[in-house]
């Protein structure tokens, strides 16, 4: 359906995983966080990747998707590796001049790398399920309880929920303006860095300028439609926790003891 | 029929933050809007018609003079949000006015804001998506829309407030003649069907000669206040006015003008052929 | 001056909304002509003129431009666009430079003129398009709607093209807007001698104007005639969702009803003489 616009990585089905309550999905999604970081051995990061593999069989989404959500974190994840590998202390496996491996290096480098893999794996699966609408419903619900300290959950969710609506009209003027600045002879793709980025400024600016009043007549019209008349701010929308809900915490507490009863298993 | 609107010599000011000077945009401007009117109101750019209808709903307050909506003051601060209930405003950029990417939840804006239960919001979207005849895009993202199909969801997500006017400035201004035509058509039909007060800004004559009555204003003062068949003959006076009429009033008028005995109150095809055939036939049967 | 043989293209090749926007189109425009060129929206229209200006490329087919063939892979575009001006619709949209001067000379800079010939060329296409001097110094932000948008225009004529496309110059405008617009177009096509592609909504404006008349619809050139013949058709024109001016409707609905009345009427003047003339003699002359 269009209301799933193909924004960010969002793969539109009708899944379990998809179906799954937004808050559930973040909240599990937290949680996997703070599991990646405390599996102690490899046994732990097989059962990791066990939930992870059933977890995109059950959202049919193709491996090859999720796989590609690392892709723009690769260099980040192998520099991290090279340093662990060669700047940890311990038993020398192998040495040239300054630079030398220890076994212990090595071990780290193993772990930072599927501690990585599987973080951003994890967290792709969640972008990849859920629509950015009811992530942002979601977030906002599990955010509402810290509006009496002072965080404004509403605000946060509004600004993230109207970035969403206008990215793809922003982008659609984007290119109308660099047509147009083409069609008066402008170059975008020839010179060095420099004159590259001079030459976005005829882009830019009426980029801007035009995304300024849109906000200005946005701001209006919302006005217009009562915004900010009332605290207790109703919605269309109805967040509830189902079956499946439970299922999928019970699954993952699963994940959580056992990954607990593995770190007991010595690593050798 | 009672006024819902009235304005008492409305004048407004408008001072440059920069130059410090004072334009009068609105001078002494009378004037009272029945309920379940439909008003056009036409003007030159920079002749005020905007500006005068940033008054109808409390977006600006008039420098002196008054303007009621129903029996509220609008420089009464503490009724903003009634008068905002109370008139919808539409605006020239469609694009410019949603929030939501998803049309229900655009529509939906309005009602949460105002704090309405659930089953009553959902109650209101269906209402105001089926008013503008667009309940089969309730799930699409806005920007997949036409220009008149986005408008037609501005126009929903001000229904869904169940105002008592609504006002729309230049609604069809960056829309194709087709998404004019669904624009004027869904205006007409909310007038007609559910006598909603309807005050609609523009300049293309053709939508102006849809209405009960076309307000003129220029250089900030009321020129004209009559209904269309009143207004559009005075070709001359419309001309020096930068506006336009329909053609079939012009080539009515061009005739009288040149001597015929025509009567040129006439705004569309039928009745400008109607009147020229009666004219053919009376010189015929003279012959 | 422009040619067109064959030349077809589809919007997102290959993908779920492929789509064909121009279907096999061939077509030939003269020299100095002034085409109005009509077709309802997603009727091709803006494909077309963003193919005249290299800013896409068509599939197939070949598109000559003043000699040049700009589908040839060996053909600058940029070449083509200094010669091919393009009006985007809203193009008040595009400003960026701090004076309106500066703005009009984006242009005629990126051709690499030298400073004394750019901003001689800058100053006589702002005139031409009625900017005052005093203007020029201004912040195109500070200008009027209407004097954003003429000084969007000088920016695509200071570069000298021989042909000026127009995308809706009109959109927003009011009527004296407009209509002071349209004159300037005319005015520029008489007093340069440019090729003239005028894209509009309106047949009123196009009628009023244009030598030859192009309707896209579907992705087909559906006419592509003098005017008179294009308003013989009016019911073609209206089956295709287009406005036919009223003054054509009234003199058509008037012959049916009897009166002898000419085909082809599109101007109220001509309307007017038609009319008058059967009125005095009753019988046919026109």
């Amino acid at each position: 359906m269009l209301k799933d616009i193909t924004l960010g990585q969002y793969f539109p089905g009708e899944t379990v995983i998809h179906k799954l309550d937004p808050r559930t999905k973040i909240l599990v999604m937290l949680a996997y966080i703070v599991v990646t970081f405390c599996v102690k051995n490899f046994y732990g990061y097989i059962a990791l990747a066990a939930f992870v593999v059933v977890c995109v069989a059950l959202s049919k989404i193709p491996p090859i998707f999720v796989i590609k959500g690392l892709r723009p974190i690769m260099v980040f994840i192998i520099i991290t590796a090279l340093f662990n590998l060669f700047l940890t202390s311990g038993t020398v496996v192998w040495q040239f001049g300054v630079l030398k491996i220890t076994y212990e290096g090595i071990r780290f480098a193993v772990f930072m790398v599927l501690r990585l893999t599987f973080l951003i794996l994890g967290t792709s699966l969640l972008t990849l399920t859920t629509s950015p609408i009811s992530l942002t419903d979601g977030m906002e619900t599990l955010l509402s309880p810290f509006a009496k300290i002072g965080l404004p959950a509403h605000e946060l969710s509004m600004m993230m929920s109207i970035a969403l609506r206008f990215i793809p009209t922003l982008m659609e003027e984007t290119d109308k303006i660099m047509k147009a600045q083409a069609a008066r002879g402008a170059d975008f793709d020839s010179g060095n860095i420099l004159s590259r980025a001079k030459a976005m400024i005829p882009i830019l600016i009426p980029l801007f300028i035009s995304a300024f009043r849109r906000a200005d007549e946005l701001a209006t019209a919302m006005e217009c439609r009562c915004y900010g008349v009332t605290e207790n701010r109703t919605s269309l929308h109805e967040l509830k926790f189902q079956k499946r809900d439970v299922g999928a915490t019970i699954a993952f507490l699963v994940l959580v003891a056992v990954v607990a009863a593995i770190n007991f298993i010595p690593s050798k | 029929m009672d006024n819902i609107i009235r304005t008492e010599n409305l004048c407004f000011n408008y001072t440059d933050d920069e130059t410090g000077e004072t334009t009068c945009v609105l001078k002494d401007i009378s004037l009272e809007i029945k309920r379940g009117e439909f008003i056009a109101v036409l003007g030159h750019n920079g002749s005020g018609k905007s500006t005068f209808a940033k008054h109808l709903n409390a977006i600006l307050i008039p420098t002196s003079g008054k303007v009621w909506v129903g029996d509220i003051d609008t420089s009464d601060e503490k009724r903003l949000y009634d008068i905002r209930k109370m008139v919808g405003m539409v605006f020239q950029n469609p694009d410019n006015q949603m929030v939501a990417n998803i049309v229900e939840d655009d529509v939906a804006f309005a009602p949460e804001n105002l704090g309405v239960p659930r089953e009553e919001i959902r109650k209101r979207v269906d209402t105001a998506l089926a008013a503008v005849n667009m309940s089969e895009f309730a799930m699409h993202a806005p920007h997949m829309l036409s220009g008149g199909q986005k408008q037609r969801v501005a126009i929903a997500g001000v229904l869904a407030m169940e105002p008592e006017i609504i006002v729309l400035d230049e609604p069809t201004a960056m829309l194709d003649p087709n998404g004019r035509r669904e624009i004027i058509e869904t205006v007409k039909r909310l007038n007609k069907e559910k006598n909603m007060t309807v005050v609609m800004i523009t300049h293309y004559m053709e939508e102006a000669v849809e209405a009960d009555r076309v307000i003129v204003i220029d250089n900030g003062k009321i020129e004209m206040d009559a209904p269309p068949i009143e207004v559009f003959p005075k070709v001359e006076k419309m001309k020096s006015l930068g506006l336009d009429t329909p053609q079939a009033t012009e080539l009515a008028f061009l005739l009288k003008k040149n001597g015929f005995d025509i009567d040129s109150n006439v705004l569309s095809v039928g009745e400008c052929a109607d009147k020229i055939e009666q004219l053919w036939k009376r010189v015929m049967t003279n012959d | 001056m422009i040619k067109l043989e064959n030349v077809s293209y589809t919007y997102m090749k290959g993908g779920p909304f492929e789509k064909k926007a121009l279907d096999n189109i061939s077509l030939e425009i003269g020299k100095g002509e002034f085409i109005g060129l009509i077709g309802h929206t997603g009727s091709g229209k803006s494909t077309l003129i963003q193919l005249l200006n290299g800013l896409i490329k068509p599939d197939c087919g070949r598109i000559i431009i003043d000699g040049t063939d700009i589908t040839d892979k060996n053909t600058k575009m940029r070449d083509i666009r200094f010669k091919v001006g393009l009006v985007m619709q809203y193009p008040e949209y595009q400003l960026f430079e701090e004076t309106v001067l500066k703005d009009i000379s984006f242009g005629p800079s990126n051709m690499g003129l030298d400073n004394d010939e750019v901003k001689h060329r800058a100053e006589f296409a702002a005139n031409l398009v009625g900017l005052p001097k005093e203007l020029l110094s201004k912040s195109p932000f500070d200008l009027s709607g209407g004097q954003k948008r003429r000084a969007a225009i000088a920016g695509v004529l200071a570069m000298e093209p021989k042909v000026l496309i127009l995308d809706e110059p009109t959109a927003g405008l009011d009527p004296a807007g407009r209509d002071e617009i349209l004159f300037k177009i005319k005015d520029m096509h008489e007093r340069m001698g440019l090729t003239v592609i005028l894209v509009s909504h309106s047949m009123e404006d196009v009628a009023k104007l244009a030598d030859r008349i192009l309707v896209m619809n579907k992705g087909n050139k559906e006419m592509f005639d003098i005017p008179e013949n294009i308003f013989r058709n009016a019911d073609r024109l209206t089956e295709i969702g287009l406005n036919v001016p009223q003054v054509t409707k009234i003199v058509d609905e008037l012959r049916h009803r009897g009166m002898p009345l000419k085909e082809g009427v599109y101007t109220i003047n001509d309307g007017l003489y038609c009319i008058k003339e059967a009125l005095s003699k009753g019988e046919k002359i026109c």
